[in-house]
């Protein structure tokens, strides 16, 4: 699968930094490049600390990882998710594939 | 000019539409909640599970009429910028909480002092494995 993920899943070990400016800023140089991120057109990369070591990213602040509660498909996956040799997961919207 | 790697005021607070200026004080906490486990002969605990979280978050200011008329249990997102110390490119962190429900305003004024009202908000999981706060590079 050769395409632009929809989202990232970071191990928290990429972080790097003592800093909090120094962490964030470590964990947007990988996600956004990856995510296609134009921050001339004012997008860019939000990522969440999620249990397990692990951070969400996406270009939209209110993506979710599962469907929300309510949806019709309410706790089933929103990606495929694609192993790196880094650790980290593309994420594809599966109602794209 | 490089980014000091250190953080200093907090800048463009808001509440949906709503701005929030004069901010004296701000938080945003993860809300982490733990579970010790210890049994049999055990003295210590020999298991910590993280069971829930909780993210909040917290803001002071002089704006006493702009806090005070956020009805509890609004719901918008609530953004904030820290900026860096001295106002570099790429030193400034962006934090956003979405589904954050405005949970109380505290005001205290004192003679001869400036009023002072400090806003707090919970947030919920859209799909409740998610985490509504988030973190970008401004």
């Amino acid at each position: 699968m050769d395409k632009t993920p929809d989202a990232l899943m970071i191990p928290e070990g990429l972080k790097t930094g003592a800093r909090m400016s120094d962490r964030v800023a470590s964990v947007v140089d990988i996600a956004e490049p990856l995510l296609v991120v134009d921050r001339q057109k004012g997008e860019r990369a939000y990522f969440r600390i999620q249990p397990g070591g692990r951070l969400f990213a996406t270009k939209n602040v209110h993506d979710t990882i599962l469907f929300p509660k309510g949806h019709e498909r309410d706790g089933r996956p929103r990606y495929n998710w694609v192993p790196q040799e880094n650790g980290v997961e593309y994420g594809y919207l599966l109602e794209n594939i | 000019m490089a980014a000091t790697k250190a953080q200093l005021n907090w800048a463009t607070v808001s509440f949906g539409t709503t701005a929030i200026t004069r901010v004296t004080n701000g938080s945003f906490t993860q809300g982490g909640k733990i579970l010790r486990f210890s049994g049999d002969t055990d003295v210590f605990t020999t298991i910590i599970a993280t069971v829930n979280n909780e993210p909040s978050a917290s803001f002071s200011t002089a704006d006493v009429g702009t806090i005070m008329g956020i009805a509890p249990g609004t719901t918008n997102t609530l953004t904030a910028t820290l900026n860096d110390a001295k106002g570099a490119t790429g030193g400034a962190v962006v934090f956003t909480m979405i589904n954050a429900v405005f949970e109380n305003a505290d005001t205290k004024a004192a003679h001869a002092q400036f009023g002072s009202v400090t806003g707090t908000w919970q947030a919920y999981s859209s799909d409740g494995v998610t985490s509504p706060l988030s973190f970008a590079r401004q």
